[in-house]
């Protein structure tokens, strides 16, 4: 097991790490919250601009300024989140169930057959994610680039997943329950409830954070969201043509993401510098 | 002892291998097919070409698929290099430094911040900042910088974690009781497996650098692989596409066995 895998976790105090945690899941709530009633905060529609307000810097008026087709920044922020947020989460459902799900269960096959998918996996995996998304978005097809994103991030979840679950297979309570004959099904039920109460929102978190960076970078290299609908990535690449000039077009949307990810990470209670 | 070189060495073996299939299975989508069967026997053409060192043709170019790979990467290997270097120079004194308590309770709020920070977007701030500094948008160091400062936040944590790992060990207490000095203990056996945790992970500091070098040629516009990669994966270019994927995915796995291999010999060379 790798030095990443076996690491003690970053906070020290569990205090400090219980309230690093709740300040995440709060920055996320506010999120959802932002999601579900984007149309109502949002003070003018996704898209909606006039040429006769380009380029206005943050004012009272217009609090994020607006870019060169005069939409306004505060509400396309609104609405790209709208669009990010429900895209990362259901990316990320996919990474849970055929990354940290699978990576768990995987623990349980037949020896040569678990070395194999762990060799397998481990090969997928030493490509750099986000070449994973966009081949599996070229596979796919554009409409399902959530599902190549999700795809993309399953082997970092199964890899972490599998690992820990070592532990568990090679555990005394596993020794005892192949000894007094209880079916290795009914064992990994067993050990699967306990690992999802245990570890269920730091997984969940961290594959969260990793799949909303995965989908607004395929966004910004132009292979994610496309037009009309814009998500952050997309608003982030469309200041790149203005940001030396117009830096409200790149840092409002660039701290809305990087406010999800921070949130995401702080819930997963994940270290300085450590991937998700 | 060479019976774990040999399993390594087996399993390295067995991962390009692999790693040779999935290009196979990519490139044989460049070959028309209209059912699983012909897909089958893409295939089964693909592995034989691949196996006699034809990558294909690509479509774009129309050059032998090796060729562009080949013109590429030498810049992407270049500016991962050099990123690399970076991460070193700034990752082990940061990860000394946080070691500290004190100052990591200082710098820790903002290092959660920066590493929350998306690479694109950390490079485009960075342009920004240089532009209003120097007025210049593409200096020649950024795009090292930008690498290096992904793989120096990689390595402090590997390093910090290391080391709190390592302290924690119970041997420290018996050397400390049979008469060894602190100094001592920290030089011969502390350091070594400190390092050698450091190395066990290489493959993923690898990847990590490879990462973020692709955003950088996006950005930079730097004709290397991953800018290779980009625009042939717009185009359904197949053959790059596969041959790409397989030598970052080799240079990932080569990584993970260069780093065991160094991890393994300074533990087995402990005294």
């Amino acid at each position: 097991m790798s030095i990443a895998a076996a690491a003690p976790p970053p906070y020290r105090s569990p205090l400090l790490g219980s309230i690093v945690r709740i300040i995440g899941l709060g920055g996320l709530g506010l999120y959802v919250l932002l999601v579900a009633l984007s149309d109502v905060i949002a003070p003018a529609p996704a898209g909606e601009g006039y040429l006769s307000r380009a380029d206005q810097p943050p004012a009272s008026v217009f609090m994020f300024g607006t870019d060169a087709l005069g939409r306004n920044i505060f509400s396309e922020t609104i609405h790209a989140i709208a669009v990010s947020v429900p895209e990362a989460v259901i990316a990320a459902a996919v990474a849970i169930a055929l990354g940290a799900i699978a990576g768990f269960a995987a623990v349980r096959l037949p020896l040569s057959l678990e070395r194999a998918t762990r060799g397998i996996v481990g090969v997928i995996g030493a490509v750099p994610a986000i070449f994973l998304a966009i081949v599996l978005d070229a596979i796919l097809g554009r409409g399902l680039v959530v599902i190549a994103a999700g795809l993309a991030a399953a082997p970092s979840a199964f890899i972490r997943s599998f690992d820990r679950a070592e532990a568990f297979a090679d555990s005394r309570h596993a020794e005892f329950a192949h000894a007094t004959g209880i079916p290795a099904t009914t064992l990994l039920r067993r050990d699967l409830i306990y690992e999802i109460r245990a570890h269920f929102i730091s997984v969940a978190a961290r594959v969260l954070a990793l799949t909303v960076a995965l989908l607004a970078t395929l966004s910004f290299l132009g292979f994610g969201a496309s037009a009309p609908t814009r998500d952050l990535g997309r608003m982030i690449d469309d200041a790149r043509a203005s940001f030396l000039t117009d830096w409200w077009t790149l840092v409002f949307p660039a701290l809305a993401l990087t406010l999800f990810i921070l949130f995401a990470r702080m819930a997963a209670i994940l270290g300085e510098g450590e991937a998700p | 002892m060479w019976r774990s070189w040999l399993w390594r060495a087996a399993q390295l073996l067995l991962s390009l291998i692999c790693a040779i299939l999935f290009a196979c299975a990519l490139s044989a989508l460049s070959r028309p097919s209209h059912n699983t069967l012909g897909y089958g026997q893409n295939l089964a053409a693909s592995v034989i070409d691949i196996v006699r060192g034809r990558f294909g043709t690509s479509i774009v170019t129309s050059r032998l698929a090796l060729t562009d790979v080949s013109a590429a990467w030498p810049v992407t290997f270049g500016l991962a290099m050099s990123g690399g270097a970076t991460a070193l120079t700034l990752g082990i004194p940061l990860g000394i430094l946080l070691t500290h308590r004190r100052m990591l309770t200082a710098i820790g709020p903002f290092m959660q911040i920066v590493s929350a920070v998306p690479v694109f977007v950390m490079c485009l701030l960075l342009v920004w900042w240089n532009v209003r500094a120097t007025g210049n948008a593409f200096a020649g160091v950024l795009p090292s910088l930008i690498v290096g400062s992904a793989g120096a936040a990689y390595l402090q944590i590997l390093l910090r974690r290391a080391s709190a790992m390592v302290s924690n060990a119970p041997y420290r207490t018996g050397l400390r009781m049979m008469g060894l000095s602190a100094i001592d203990i920290d030089m011969r056996y502390v350091l070594p497996e400190i390092i050698a945790a450091v190395c066990d992970a290489f493959g993923e500091f690898v990847l990590v650098l490879l990462s973020a070098t692709a955003i950088v040629e996006f950005i930079f516009s730097i004709p290397g692989a991953a800018s290779l990669f980009f625009a042939s994966a717009e185009l359904h270019d197949w053959s790059v596409i596969a041959l790409v994927l397989f030598v970052f995915a080799s240079v990932k796995l080569i990584a993970d066995f260069i780093g065991w291999a160094i991890a393994h010999m300074l533990v087995v060379a402990q005294p």
